[in-house]
């Protein structure tokens, strides 16, 4: 399962090289948001402290979901994603390879967008900058997991971006308070108790869609 | 000749819409079986089921005797799909195309050997370009290779002329042919009856879900009669 995985990841990673399309885009938005946010706070104001990690996840979650959105997108082209369910593979290799492609899609934003979050915002880590990558890291397996099987379904459907509207949004409502409230408590160093707290509720996040989508995956594409 | 695939009783409703109301045939090894029928017959239906990319409602789908469901992946490792759908990315080149569908169906195939492949078809010359920038022929052609890759028992094809010019038609007819001369049994819908007369060994006509008339070679020539019969 995991080689052919891989395989998708591979050739989702040259395609994606070759038109560029989520990326850009996403690392587009990104920097457009952080910039307005930026210039919409006083410089050194109580407020911009109290919201620069709420900044931060929208724009890791709204980027992220431009990335979710495209892709199954890639194998609308010429319908090869009838190609792929009828090689001799489990339907979930293919939910985790597409797992894997948006994980490395979303670190590369990531990767580019935490540093100018960092110097945009003036941004001092109270605890361990490895206790943010980490809590990045946790935050990505739910906001991914769900994200996958959610854009596998809108494959069938014609309005998609309805289906993310009204499903996925609200059920990102946990995982983003969790993700804000454990980047307070990394930034103003608040206690680690409090910050266990809210990292077992994306825990708790991650298992239930991760392992939801993993099942759910081949009865979505059975029925579509 | 000995029977490959057997279809029994097989029935499929998308909601209230009964779109396949229990199809029987058999398709023999080495044989081109043509099924025409027209819009809204049931026949890209049919083929979905029989690749298990759709799960039929009812009925058996038999390949060398053995019922498909139980053993999906080793029935997809012995059939491949032909569609007016390409199943190839635009955006890799045709020795990537092949490289991914290869490791799809875990096949070792040397790149030596997908660059003879694309000799045979004349896409050699265009290895480093695109997809994006190949005719709709050009595209047929390697969407054939790619569907000969995991050198099948069973290929179906579902509408596969659509969209090309003669000259394509006329290639796409003759590696048909060829596959047909190795014993491969091909299983084709089309709307197109004279590529069917040409090609096949037994046409069947499929209309409402139902098979509505079977024709063999000798019988041809008779085919306009049964469509209007069984078509109106």
């Amino acid at each position: 399962m995991g080689n052919f995985a891989l395989k998708i990841l591979k050739k989702d990673i040259l395609i994606e090289f070759r038109t560029k399309t989520s990326i850009i885009n996403s690392l587009f938005f990104s920097f457009i948001v952080l910039i307005i946010f930026n210039f919409s706070f006083h410089p050194g104001s109580n407020s911009i402290k109290e919201a620069t990690p709420g900044i931060f996840w929208i724009v890791i979650f709204f980027s992220g979901i431009l990335i979710l959105k495209r892709i199954f997108e890639i194998e609308r082209n010429n319908n090869c994603f009838e190609a792929i369910l009828l090689a001799p593979n489990s339907f979930n290799s293919v939910y985790i390879g597409k797992i894997f492609s948006s994980t490395v899609f979303i670190l590369i934003i990531e990767a580019i967008v935490i540093p100018l979050w960092v110097i945009l915002f003036n941004i001092t880590f109270n605890h361990s900058f490895l206790i943010f990558i980490l809590l990045v890291f946790l935050v990505n397996v739910g906001f991914i997991s769900l994200g996958v099987i959610l854009s596998a379904i809108s494959l069938t459907f014609d309005l998609k971006d309805v289906i993310f509207s009204i499903i996925f949004f609200p059920l990102l409502i946990p995982l983003f308070i969790g993700a804000v409230k454990s980047s307070e408590f990394i930034i103003e160093s608040g206690s680690l108790d409090g910050l266990i707290k809210w990292l077992k509720l994306i825990i708790s996040f991650d298992i239930i869609f991760f392992w939801s989508g993993y099942l759910l995956f081949k009865f979505v594409m059975e029925e579509r | 000749m000995m029977e490959i695939l057997k279809i029994s009783k097989l029935q499929k409703s998308f909601g209230k819409n009964r779109v396949l109301k229990g199809i029987n045939f058999s398709l023999l090894v080495g044989e081109f079986l043509t099924i025409i029928g027209p819009n809204g017959a049931g026949k890209t239906t049919l083929l979905n089921c029989i690749s298990q990319n759709i799960k039929q409602d009812g009925g058996k789908i038999i390949f060398k005797g053995k019922e498909v469901y139980d053993r999906r992946s080793d029935f997809k490792e012995k059939i491949n799909y032909i569609s007016h759908n390409l199943f190839i990315y635009d955006q890799l080149t045709p020795p990537e195309n092949l490289t991914f569908f290869r490791d799809l169906y875990h096949l070792d195939i040397k790149e030596k050997e997908i660059e003879n492949l694309l000799k045979k078809v004349e896409l050699y010359k265009f290895r480093n370009k695109k997809v994006a920038t190949f005719s709709r022929g050009m595209k047929q052609r390697l969407t054939i290779l790619r569907a000969i890759l995991n050198n099948p028992e069973v290929i179906l094809l579902d509408e596969p002329f659509t969209g090309l010019d003669i000259n394509a038609t006329e290639i796409l007819s003759n590696m048909l042919l060829e596959l047909k001369n190795k014993k491969r049994s091909i299983l084709m819908i089309t709307h197109n009856i004279e590529q069917a007369k040409k090609l096949s060994d037994r046409i069947l006509g499929l209309n409402k879900g139902k098979i509505l008339f079977e024709l063999k070679r000798e019988n041809f020539d008779n085919i306009e009669k049964y469509l209007l019969k069984g078509f109106k």
